[in-house]
């Protein structure tokens, strides 16, 4: 008996330590929480004020005047200049709502009664993006809520406010639904990710319907848990479905950065109009998604499926599917997509982006490919004219040293931190060699007698393998690879500080480390194996082999790692974290917490 | 056939008010064209401050100068309209749907939803103002209830992307669908559509002849003009004119000859429905003819639009040219309306 009663004496004992410890855990959790919530007021405040107090006259400056309630009087006055002349299409429309919906208690009836008569006369373009179709029809929406039982005389469409709603939200659900089954379409942009969060924030505060409401919230909540998980101090990582320059280069300059900033407290604070109505918004990132943005302790891989955006001619499925493939780590994220175009213009197929070397903290190599050809199978105009058009607006679409855009003719094979890339260029290809983008702000650069080129930029190691000869070519601030071969490729191996000591020993490493090619064309192929031993096979387009099994990327889920799963088709997804969980059901559009 | 006896009533109820004013045929009609793009540089030549503010639906003046008769910034493919019971109605086919004015161009209703995307061109039936045809990037779509509805119309077509839609001088119910990989006709409005078997893809233009409907034109992406002489059944590749793109083809209205243009073609010019082709004009000013469009009432004015360089005239049947106004935009379709 003495025995059975020390017995639970003890287990008594550890249970109310072990509870102990999960109380003082938890509290512990709340206050990182709590830090983190004052943290986030700190920011947003800081981001605003850079606009409440501007006298630039822009819709941002007026929506921050209104939010503050200060300047009413100002805000009154520019709004109504700018009322004079509306413009941006789009790009008008939810600037203007979102000042409206922010200033409508406090502004004056004649500036009311201006933007009420802006959207009679002024007919905003729908635009031919995804990005533009959520801009357009969420704010289409809430300004039809504001509005209501008007006819169409009063509308600039000819539309009466029901027709403008009942459209609107028609698309907005169509819009979550196909990102929820089968992947959003312009998916982990660095440079557009505001134009699918300011509309579904605007929701998220203002729109009337709870429905709807809910939708803009859940909707937040999975592209920040989206961006979160290929997060890296204030960069987005990974293969990228459209991203600009300079941001290709220097990371911090795309306008997910200033999202890094202000949700996740990463990289560096950025004023740009993009961030205004976040850092109004009554939205609160959850705790899981910040914890997963900023906790790299571990190595992950994270797998997603996405899709290519509305293929209108020479394909085969409106909507082929994306596969990409990250690796995360502390230090450094090696990311790619499959290869092959699946988004025009400002694709990026792969990277590697790091946490040393700021501001040029990424290297990729790319096929610099252009064609009506590319441009016509997503936009309606004339195939031998589409060039033409677009280049007034995207300026370096058809210039041979570019550093963005995809290519028919490259495809990748990623198996951790090891990228194998492959190129089939036919002759007469715009244009027929390859580029490899290299900062200077890397620490080491040494070319070995090996054939690798190896790097460091702060704790970690880079090494890249051509298979061909190439120019080593300086430039303003980096060096440029350029081969000339239409039959090409390369390794690219990342590692860091954790797995090797000294640069010395990578190369090492690395010294055997040879693949095998065969650069005929159409016959494109290589194998190799990395110094932890995994073969990887690969043959031009699509035929991936490791360690002598195939590789079925068409079986990747929506999300597929550590933090984040979703299956296709679902219209769920699941968020998790240590012990917390968060399930965002768009079915039934509940959210679930552990 | 109706719609030849409507045609020829139009120009029957048309002809006494014309000798009464004194007014010549063409003061009748209307010159309307599509603008998709500005340059900017030209955009300015045209007082606008920001070149999406001169693109959509222009209408030309007694002046000779073009007028926007819709907001200033709809991107626009194509045009159409339909006269009936004394209701005439404009349409616009444009980015943000088909466009639709019953008061000459002072209001305008968007018919389309979201689904539909940019609408490329627009064909009203000839007698039932409540239907509607529009050509897509992805199909076609017919309404049959004046635009409340639309229904996807594709059945028989293998891919979804389509260029253009006609219907038939003679039976409104016959329907041709230039498409991504061959022409398509239906003959029961649009339930089911057969290839006609062009041979070669990408077809962007479809012309019918304006008084035998036997007599088909096609333009294609990259193997120039096609004709067929026998309803659809064959068709061959015109003799003449270069394997690129043929953008556009424009009857005159009597049918005797017909022009055709593309991408550095120039105008062309056959005199045998299409079998033949004669280069009658090339300027160094634009490098492709969009738009083709002759005067019903004077078979020597030829009004050509272009990319990026506005529209050119003739009045001699093409053998000289002026710069007819809208310098810097991409026009993309131009008609001569009746009765507007």
């Amino acid at each position: 008996m003495d025995i059975l009663k020390y017995i639970l004496k003890r287990l008594s004992f550890i249970l109310s330590l072990v509870c102990a410890l999960v109380v003082i855990s938890q509290a512990m959790n709340t206050d990182e929480y709590d830090r983190y919530l004052a943290g986030y007021k700190e920011r947003a405040e800081f981001l605003s004020m850079a606009f409440d107090t501007s006298s630039n006259l822009t819709y941002y400056s007026v929506a921050a005047k209104y939010a503050g309630g200060t300047y009413i009087d100002e805000a009154d006055s520019m709004l109504l200049e700018l009322l004079k002349d509306p413009r941006g299409d789009m790009f008008w429309m939810f600037p203007v709502i979102g000042a409206y919906l922010y200033g409508k208690e406090v502004m004056s009836p004649e500036v009311r009664d201006a933007v009420r008569n802006s959207w009679k006369t002024y007919a905003p373009y729908r635009g031919d993006t995804e990005n533009h179709w959520c801009m357009y029809y969420t704010s289409l929406y809430l300004a039809a809520e504001q509005w209501p039982d008007l006819p169409g005389q009063e509308w600039f469409n000819g539309k009466s406010s029901a027709e403008n709603l009942q459209k609107a939200r028609e698309y907005i659900i169509h819009w979550i639904e196909i990102t929820t089954t089968i992947g959003q379409g312009e998916f982990d942009s660095p440079d557009y990710l505001p134009e699918y969060m300011i509309p579904m924030l605007l929701l998220a505060d203002f729109a009337k319907d709870p429905a709807m409401r809910k939708r803009g919230k859940m909707m937040a909540d999975y592209l920040m848990a989206d961006f979160a998980v290929e997060h890296l101090d204030g960069q987005y990582v990974g293969g990228f479905s459209r991203i600009t320059e300079p941001g290709v280069y220097e990371p911090l300059r795309s306008n997910s950065s200033a999202y890094a900033y202000l949700y996740f407290g990463t990289g560096e604070p950025r004023i740009t109009q993009w961030i205004l109505f976040p850092a109004l918004s009554r939205y609160r990132l959850p705790e899981i998604i910040y914890r997963i943005a900023v906790d790299r302790d571990e190595a992950y891989v994270h797998k997603e499926r996405k899709r290519v955006r509305n293929v209108i001619r020479y394909g085969d499925e409106i909507n082929p599917p994306v596969y990409k493939y990250t690796y995360m780590t502390g230090d450094y994220a090696l990311g790619s997509l499959q290869g092959g175009i699946l988004q025009p213009i400002q694709q990026q197929t792969w990277n590697i982006r790091f946490t040393s070397g700021r501001p040029h903290t990424a290297v990729f190599g790319l096929h610099p490919y252009w064609s009506g050809y590319e441009l016509a199978m997503f936009f309606p105009q004339r195939k031998k004219t589409l060039v033409a058009d677009v280049v007034p607006s995207k300026q370096t679409y058809n210039q041979p040293d570019k550093w963005t855009g995809g290519s028919p003719y490259e495809r990748t094979f990623q198996h951790k931190n090891t990228l194998l890339v492959l190129y089939d260029i036919p002759e007469g290809t715009n244009s027929e060699h390859i580029s490899g983008f290299f900062p200077k702000t890397l620490d080491e650069v040494i070319h070995g007698d090996s054939g690798w080129i190896m790097m460091r930029a702060g704790n970690t190691f880079i090494g890249w393998y051509p298979f061909r000869e190439y120019d080593w070519i300086e430039e303003e601030i980096n060096w440029r690879l350029h081969s000339p071969y239409r039959q090409n490729g390369y390794i690219v191996e990342v590692r860091s500080t954790d797995e090797y000591q000294s640069i010395a020993d990578f190369v090492s490493a690395l010294q055997d480390a040879i693949p095998e090619t065969n650069l005929q064309q159409n016959e494109v192929e290589a194998t190799y194996r990395n110094p932890e031993g995994d073969k990887l096979q690969f043959t031009f387009p699509d035929r991936r082999y490791l360690n002598n099994s195939p590789v079925h990327i068409e079986d990747y889920a929506l999300f597929d790692g550590p933090y984040l799963q979703a299956e296709v088709g679902s219209q769920m997804l699941t968020i998790r974290y240590k012990d917390m969980v968060r399930v965002l059901d768009f079915n039934t559009l509940k959210i679930s917490e552990q | 056939m109706k719609f030849r006896y409507a045609y020829l009533v139009t120009i029957l109820i048309l002809l006494p008010s014309m000798l009464l004013t004194g007014k010549g045929e063409e003061d009748n009609y209307s010159v309307y064209c599509a603008v998709l793009f500005s340059a900017p540089d030209e955009a300015s030549m045209l007082g606008y401050a920001h070149p999406a503010r001169s693109v959509g639906l222009f209408r030309r003046e007694i002046d000779g100068s073009w007028h926007n008769v819709h907001h200033p910034n709809l991107f626009s493919y194509g045009l159409g309209y339909s006269h009936h019971n004394d209701t005439f109605r404009l349409y616009i086919a444009g980015g943000n749907g088909l466009h639709r004015s019953s008061d000459d161009g002072k209001s305008w209703k968007v018919l389309t939803g979201w689904t539909t995307e940019d609408i490329l061109s627009v064909a009203p039936h000839p007698y039932d103002s409540t239907i509607v045809y529009v050509s897509t990037p992805f199909g076609v779509f017919k309404t049959s209830d004046d635009g409340q509805t639309w229904r996807e119309k594709m059945e028989g077509m293998e891919r979804w992307f389509v260029q253009k839609v006609v219907i038939d001088i003679d039976s409104a119910e016959t329907v041709y669908a230039a498409a991504e990989d061959d022409l398509y006709k239906t003959n029961n409005g649009g339930i089911t559509w057969e290839a006609l078997g062009v041979g070669v893809p990408q077809i962007l233009e479809i012309v019918q002849h304006p008084q035998n409907n036997d007599i088909l034109l096609a333009g294609t992406e990259d193997h120039g003009v096609y004709f067929s002489h026998d309803g659809g059944e064959t068709f061959m590749p015109g003799n003449g004119f270069p394997e690129t793109a043929a953008y556009a083809i424009g009857f005159s209205g009597d049918g005797t000859r017909v022009y055709a243009g593309g991408y550095e073609t120039g105008l062309w010019k056959s005199t045998d429905n299409g079998e033949t082709w004669k280069l009658i004009w090339d300027d160094d000013s634009f490098d492709a003819i969009y738009a083709i469009t002759v005067n019903p009432y004077d078979q020597k004015h030829i009004i050509v639009g272009t990319n990026g360089a506005g529209l050119y005239e003739s009045t001699d049947g093409g053998v000289t040219w002026q710069h007819a106004g809208l310098y810097g935009a991409h026009v993309q379709q131009i008609k001569f309306v009746p009765g507007s």
